[in-house]
């Protein structure tokens, strides 16, 4: 599996990210949450890790719920990324990518929440709500069992 | 162009607000406004709108419009163009969204590979687009 370093920053500049890939699949999620959070699309965002952060200082931070964490710019408000309260940064929005080609769409959530206005993404995986909430459920259950999740 | 009278409210509720917008909603994929949304903007003309409630922070993306979030959820709030006097406002905040569809894209030379809409409407390029804003002004 390779991986490539790549970049990103908010709007403004204050906050950047340097961080790998090992896939250029990216994950749509329709929940009602995040379509109110970025105001009407799904959050649509890309896995990561080994991710440098510049500008800590400026991320401003929302829990929605119990477990979910929702960080933008405090000065620009740019939306960048949703993570596990007590996780690392997995996840960042596909917008923040200085450079966005060779991307795909490889997976809807939370579905069956799509927008009226939306269409699935031809060839991306789909769950529904229940099927994403019984798959958290069983994670978080084995987390807190002490199993390997 | 039929407008609705609609409220809505940002994710955490600190925000309120009340809004005449149009029953047509463009999607904008420019780069600012996927930068700031982390995907294509997607937003309706408002004749009018009152914000309440809630500390808002006002963001000046270029010389021209102002960009507005909660400052507690962080949620997108309005685009404001300051020579048109005008309030763009995100259609995810809009507690009812029984009749309204999109209408266009615009900027679709900026538009990324990963998504695409389909649907037989207006499809315009930056240029065109400002163009046609130019010639609505003049």
């Amino acid at each position: 599996m390779s991986e490539d370093l790549k970049t990103g920053q908010c709007l403004c500049g204050e906050v950047r990210f340097r961080f790998s890939t090992s896939a250029p699949g990216l994950q749509a999620c329709h929940c009602h949450q995040c379509q109110r959070w970025t105001g009407g699309s799904p959050l649509i965002g890309i896995r990561v890790a080994d991710v440098a952060i510049e500008g800590e200082d400026n991320i401003a931070r929302y829990h929605a719920s119990d477990f979910g964490e929702r960080c933008f710019c405090r000065k620009c408000g740019t939306t960048l990324f949703w993570k596990m309260q007590d996780g690392p940064v997995d996840f960042l929005c596909a917008g923040l990518l200085d450079d966005q080609t060779g991307l795909e769409m490889t997976e809807e959530i939370f579905a069956d929440r799509r927008a009226h206005w939306l269409r699935p993404w031809k060839d991306a995986s789909q769950s529904t709500e229940a099927e994403q909430i019984a798959k958290f459920d069983a994670w978080m259950a084995g987390r807190e069992a002490g199993g390997d999740v | 162009m039929s407008s609705t009278e609609r409220t809505g409210k940002c994710l955490c509720g600190a925000v309120s607000f009340k809004v005449v917008a149009e029953d047509e909603f463009h999607a904008c994929h420019c780069s600012v406004c996927r930068k700031w949304t982390g995907s294509p903007m997607m937003a309706a003309v408002c004749s009018e709108a009152a914000f309440e409630g809630g500390e808002i922070t006002r963001y000046r993306s270029s010389p021209i419009a102002d960009r507005a979030f909660c400052a507690t959820c962080g949620t997108h709030l309005f685009y404001y163009s300051i020579p048109a006097d005008l309030y763009v406002v995100p259609v995810g905040l809009f507690g009812d969204v029984d009749g309204i569809e999109m209408s266009s894209e615009i900027y679709v030379d900026e538009q990324p590979s990963y998504y695409a809409f389909s649907g037989d409407h207006e499809r315009m390029t930056g240029a065109e687009f400002v163009a046609m804003v130019t010639a609505g002004q003049a």
